[in-house]
């Protein structure tokens, strides 16, 4: 959380700095080629299996929204920007998922013709899928980083931009996957689709796309932001989590314990976690180191404000986690009623984005500060009346 | 800080936050040109890889006796299955892509109507839940007249599809059973009628 900035602007100069960037009109124009392919997908689907098609919507929309909204929480010190998670998801969703569509055909298609079809057949999508695919959600992490290299600012902003791409990534393939099934299928349209979404999602959602651009997202971050650490160990970090991200991917779409996949579901089942799970938990080990950092970051940016009248040091250990912020929460609603609520809300988000102004400041009376500190303080005259 | 004499921030209306200093703002379009050209790139290099190498085919499909003079061909990507699924003599199984199929042939006496009758009965031994379509005529080997029917089932807890046919000709019954996971079996269904159009069978 550092910079050096040089005067203040209203929220909402962001999405008219984000035009201004030669990156945004690039995303602009490949995702309008790409929506094309897309959006003509979805039309056949939607034409071709009405019923399976909807289906698939309404499954993905009721695991994926969810999904989404916990990984944008993941960083509570500074929500990303709306507009950037946005990006993401479309570059997962659109851009990603067309050029790694085509390039994997065309790699595939190198293989079958360079390698026995036996080890094609087993090994191809091992192989491939983790280059292209990586290679293309990885560049949407550069692009956006591009477009807004100030809200990329701690490894906790790679992990969720990342994880974001992988999700956008994950549901439409998932559509893909779902609409093949509905195909390919005689028996129906609503039968196949909720089987593969039982399959690639409630089984196997947590161990997909958005485990493996988290990782790569975390590496990435790690090299652009962590600027005070030695350039080697940068470049090492965005390696390991390079490769670790491949890894991951390889290792899911390996043939190995497919022996142990065909002896029935439960043992299905647990091949998914042996093959997922590592991954899965160096994931969340990562997730809380960033976290932890950010804890550390935010505390180090309040120092100076905990203890005078905008933020209190009861107020400061309330704000530094999550659960008591929740539960602070809902002891106002409780005690004194929803409007109490919302105005406790808006002044925890209002202290914490003191801390933020803080890291994009170089004096502590700057005007950015002041009229957030005074912000501050009508939140607390507010909330104080209701008693 | 304020050089150009505008207010610095508004207290009003939109809450204001820190401006971004110039490192956050420097457009460069080298940059965002370096990454399309590496995305482009990376997929004009795929397309060359696959166009240099289309003419390489290491899969040689060289024909495969059956026993009893019938001989089948594998189509394009197909392999032995010898394996995973153990036929017997006079019997060969390949594989592709999670389907399996077996070519086999006996000496039979009796009609197509009876041997697929007779291979049915076999099948359903082998289903927990087992269901068949009426049998369709259907050709083998260019013009041997045939039987085809198609059966879903469940076994060992897997649903899968697959696909009978059978034929006979001169005392000899040849059969093909072709496997596969629920909703999987259209995608090779190309290539099982490539392999039965080219069966070598004795007349």
């Amino acid at each position: 959380m550092n910079g050096t900035p040089s005067t203040v602007a209203p929220m909402g100069a962001g999405a008219a700095r984000l035009t201004r960037q030669p990156a945004f009109w690039l995303f602009t124009m490949l995702l309008a080629g790409c929506f094309l392919f897309v959006g003509l997908e979805q039309v056949f689907y939607l034409a071709s299996y009405p019923g399976a098609w909807l289906l698939s919507v309404l499954l993905l929309a009721a695991t994926a929204i969810p999904a989404g909204l916990i990984i944008y929480r993941f960083d509570q010190f500074e929500p990303e920007p709306t507009s950037l998670v946005a990006i993401a998801l479309l570059w997962g969703g659109v851009v990603a998922l067309i050029f790694a569509g085509v390039t994997n055909s065309w790699l595939l298609s190198f293989l079958q013709h360079v390698m026995p079809a036996t080890s094609v057949d087993s090994w191809g999508a091992a192989i491939v899928a983790p280059i292209d695919e990586e290679l293309y959600k990885g560049a949407g992490l550069v692009i956006i980083y591009l477009m807004a290299r100030s809200e990329f600012e701690s490894v906790m902003d790679g992990l969720v931009y990342g994880a974001m791409i992988g999700l956008g990534f994950q549901v439409m393939e998932n559509v893909q996957y779902f609409m093949l099934a509905a195909g390919e299928s005689g028996v129906g349209q609503a039968a196949p689709v909720v089987g593969m979404f039982f399959l690639r999602v409630v089984i196997s959602g947590l161990y997909s796309h958005m485990m493996f651009t988290g990782l790569m997202g975390f590496g990435f971050a790690y090299l652009m932001t962590q600027r005070d650490k030695p350039l080697g160990r940068r470049v090492s970090m965005f390696a390991m989590c390079l490769v670790l991200a491949w890894a991951a991917h390889f290792v899911w779409n390996s043939p190995w314990l497919e022996a142990l996949m065909s002896q029935g579901a439960g043992v299905f089942v647990l091949a998914l976690i042996i093959k997922g799970l590592p991954f899965l938990g160096l994931l969340v080990l990562l997730g809380v180191f960033a976290h932890r950092r950010e804890c550390r970051a935010f505390a180090y940016l309040m120092a100076n404000e905990v203890g005078s009248d905008v933020v209190t040091p009861e107020e400061f250990q309330v704000l530094r986690s999550g659960r008591r912020r929740r539960k602070s929460l809902r002891w106002v609603k409780k005690h004194k009623g929803k409007p109490a609520r919302l105005v406790c809300k808006r002044l925890m988000r209002a202290q914490m984005n003191l801390a933020l102004f803080h890291g994009k400041v170089e004096s502590g009376d700057h005007p950015a500060l002041e009229a957030q500190r005074d912000m501050i303080r009508q939140l607390k005259g507010r909330l104080a009346a209701f008693g | 800080m304020n050089q150009s004499g505008q207010p610095i921030y508004t207290t009003r209306g939109a809450q204001p936050r820190p401006f971004p200093g110039q490192r956050a703002l420097r457009t460069s379009w080298r940059a965002s040109m370096m990454l399309v050209s590496v995305m482009f790139g990376w997929l004009i290099f795929t397309f060359a890889l696959a166009a240099i190498a289309a003419p390489n085919d290491p899969n040689v499909e060289v024909p495969v006796q059956v026993g009893l003079g019938v001989v089948v061909t594998p189509a394009d990507g197909w392999y032995s299955a010898a394996d995973d699924w153990e036929v017997g003599p006079n019997a060969v199984s390949f594989q592709k892509s999670g389907a399996l199929v077996a070519f086999a042939a006996e000496e039979f006496a009796g009609t197509n109507d009876q041997l697929l009758t007779a291979q049915l009965g076999f099948i359903e031994q082998d289903f927990e839940s087992y269901r068949s379509l009426p049998a369709s005529s259907s050709t083998v080997s260019g013009d041997l007249p045939g039987l085809t029917a198609l059966f879903t089932g469940v076994s060992s807890s897997s649903r899968l599809e697959g696909e009978l046919v059978v034929a006979t000709s001169a005392g000899t019954g040849v059969i093909m059973l072709a496997i596969a996971p629920e909703g999987q079996l259209s995608r090779v269904q190309g290539d099982l009628g490539t392999m039965l159009d080219n069966l070598v069978v004795p007349r």
